[in-house]
């Protein structure tokens, strides 16, 4: 097999702003169906990009369209009988992240693909931002020493300020801001630090009016590895914005999607005049690269697309598991139990 | 008549994994076999050995600034395996940022150390001193500890680390340390000397350069951890420390105090290395920032240090 025909489940806004023009330029994936609930508005879209065949109901599309892979965009809550149903097809799966919203229906996934050999990728994709890529080589390479503490933090506007999704299921999760932001920062920092979460604890708010939906989460966690770190996910912020520190006893790194920094030893007044000119050189670079107006997907899209066709084609693995896609929900779901009882939590691990 | 002396030697051993224990162990072993095979080793009965670390902060092996205590407990128990030896002293003194009690205890060594009897940690500044006529460059005497400057055996273990102000650490500036005086900053003015009078008051018979965690860039505690995987070994401080200094991607010609040890005549550039080959485990060692060393450059310069002002300056800049 040299080229591999796929289907996308859900046309919303991940698949018709990122995937589809990404699958779009590779030679060796033809997407050749789609599924979408509202036929009328998939069918328009799926003309504008060459899809032959819309259907309204994703089990339609996996038993008729001759499928080798689909590409689950629906909802998150919807994941996990989408997936399960393309496996049970025989069909390769990429699943937005997160892989649903349980961690025992994660594992049940992972096992059947297993089982069947089949490739499970999970689209955590800004954990393969080039910093976040060079953080976690930095800190497997010894040179920050013995790893003590790491943070993380990703907040931004929310749905509806900072992006319009297409319906109001990101609101019908009591846990909100969880599943949507916190996938991708635990995700991040698991890769960082190649070290398993092992146990949290964790608060929440809901600043939502009228909504049961935690819009801010923060919370501390241990690792195997004895590490202490904390995370903080949100919605409702003026700006977007992430960032992690991982700090050793030999050095630290501070890593968002902008910059990378390293730092070793002291930090006294000439190493901070030294940063205030690297910084102003970083803003005038900013704005030149703002003048481009480049409105292409992020490469992260391409990264975790192309990792996966090339999986299904050559039998390896996606940049992103099904196990890692399992890890990440053990941890959410260990700061959910953390957040309702209010108590330290031990990650309940599958593998 | 020609007078034949002996050739200097260096040892040079890689392990692939810088956390493996068993694999340092067995490198370091192995090392030691070698230099005692070649006679290099040459330690009278009933011995009494001073091994002197590197341990110049509060601050891990794995930062890159202080030598590892394994790489020193197998030393020892090798040590104690090949003679017959009265007692081990691991010997470091007190430092402008050191205590070495709590270097001691924090550092692990306390609890890698406390099972051996005939071993003892000891802080040469608090040690019995004796009096040394050096007429040396910058001293014209010294007082020393007695039990380092009378032990039977003297091992340099130094490690494989930049330094923003003599370019390099490994053995001459390692035996630097020993001197017992704590506010050592104030020799920094004067470091290439005052490194060869510590050299000339007790030059190490054996010498060790744990490489194992190096450290590159703003050495000798600022800098970058460097996961090398290197032990070098050599009888002569002047020698190992040339071949490290190579390993460092460096020129040991520009390493004023390496070439004003040479002049006063305290070890010898000619030697033969066995083990790894020096072409094989040569690396490019990231140097100190040339903004710093301009500042260093000022800071050593004898004129500028009579200005007080500067001086406070400069130290609360460069605290090593």
């Amino acid at each position: 097999m040299d080229k591999i025909s796929v289907g996308i489940v859900g046309l919303g806004a991940i698949a018709k702003n990122m995937h589809v023009p990404v699958l779009s330029t590779f030679e060796n994936a033809e997407l050749k169906a789609a599924t979408e609930v509202d036929v009328k508005r998939g069918r328009e879209f799926a003309k504008k990009w060459n899809i032959v065949e819309v259907y309204d109901d994703y089990n339609k599309m996996y038993e008729n369209a001759n499928l080798d892979a689909v590409f689950v965009c629906l909802p998150s809550f919807l994941h996990f009988d989408a997936v399960k149903s393309a496996l049970e097809h025989d069909l390769h799966v990429f699943c937005e992240k997160p892989m649903g919203l349980k961690s025992d229906d994660a594992y049940e996934l992972v096992k059947m693909a297993k089982k069947r050999n089949l490739v499970l990728a999970v689209g955590y994709n800004r954990r393969l931002e080039k910093n976040y890529e060079e953080a976690a080589e930095i800190a497997k390479s010894l040179r920050l020493g013995n790893i003590l503490q790491a943070h993380g933090i990703l907040v931004n506007p929310g749905p509806y300020a900072g992006w319009i999704p297409s319906s109001d299921w990101f609101f019908k999760d009591k846990y909100g801001v969880l599943y949507d932001s916190g996938p991708h920062l635990i995700s991040i920092m698991m890769h960082i630090l190649s070290d398993p979460i092992t146990e949290v604890s964790a608060r929440g708010i809901s600043t939502m009016h009228g909504l049961n939906v935690f819009d801010n989460i923060a919370g501390v966690f241990n690792t195997e590895n004895g590490v202490v770190g904390t995370f903080n996910v949100g919605w409702k912020m003026a700006s977007n914005y992430d960032s992690i520190q991982v700090h050793g006893t030999g050095g630290s790194v501070f890593a968002n999607p902008l910059e990378v920094e390293v730092r070793h030893g002291s930090y006294g007044s000439l190493e901070r005049v030294a940063d205030h000119i690297k910084l102003a050189k970083k803003i005038v670079g900013a704005q030149v690269g703002r003048m481009s107006g480049d409105k292409r997907p992020s490469e992260t899209y391409f990264r975790e697309d192309r990792g996966f066709v090339d999986a299904v084609l050559n039998g390896g693995e996606p940049l992103v598991s099904g196990e890692e896609g399992l890890r990440v929900l053990e941890v959410l779901e260990a700061i959910k139990g953390s957040v309702d009882g209010g108590k330290v939590v031990e990650v309940r691990r599958h593998l | 008549m020609i007078v034949m002396t002996e050739k200097n030697i260096v040892g040079i051993a890689k392990v692939k994994h810088p956390q493996n224990k068993p694999e340092i162990k067995s490198a370091l072993y192995n090392l030691l076999a070698q230099m005692k095979t070649r006679n290099k080793i040459k330690i009278t009965p009933k011995a009494n050995i001073m091994v002197k670390p590197n341990i110049c902060l509060v601050k891990g092996y794995e930062t890159g600034a202080t030598v590892d205590p394994f790489v020193v407990k197998c030393l020892v128990d090798w040590l104690l395996q090949n003679y017959d030896i009265e007692t081990i002293t691991i010997g470091e003194a007190d430092a402008t940022e050191l205590n070495v009690e709590v270097a001691f205890k924090v550092l692990g060594w306390e609890d890698t150390f406390n099972q051996y009897p005939n071993v003892k940690l000891l802080n040469l500044t608090k040690d019995e001193y004796i009096d040394i006529d050096l007429n040396g460059l910058y001293f014209k005497n010294l007082k020393m500890s007695r039990s380092y400057i009378k032990s039977d055996f003297l091992i340099s273990v130094g490690k494989l680390k930049t330094h923003t102000m003599t370019g390099i650490t490994c053995n001459l500036k390692n035996l630097y340390g020993a001197n017992p005086i704590k506010n050592k900053a104030q020799y920094h003015p004067y470091l290439d000397d005052v490194i060869c009078d510590l050299n000339k008051a007790r030059l190490p018979d054996l010498c060790l350069v744990d490489g194992i965690i190096a450290m590159e860039g703003a050495g000798p505690v600022s800098g970058a951890p460097n996961p090398l995987g290197l032990l070098i070994i050599g009888t002569d401080a002047i020698a190992t420390d040339h071949a490290c200094t190579r390993i460092m991607g460096f020129n040991p010609n520009k390493i004023s105090h390496l070439t004003l040890a040479v002049k006063q005549k305290l070890g010898s550039i000619d030697y033969e290395v066995f083990g790894e080959r020096i072409e094989d485990v040569r690396t490019k060692f990231e140097f100190v920032p040339s903004w710093q060393k301009i500042i260093t450059g000022i800071y050593r310069n004898k004129i500028i240090n009579r200005i007080p002002l500067w001086k406070k300056l400069l130290v609360r800049i460069f605290r090593t």
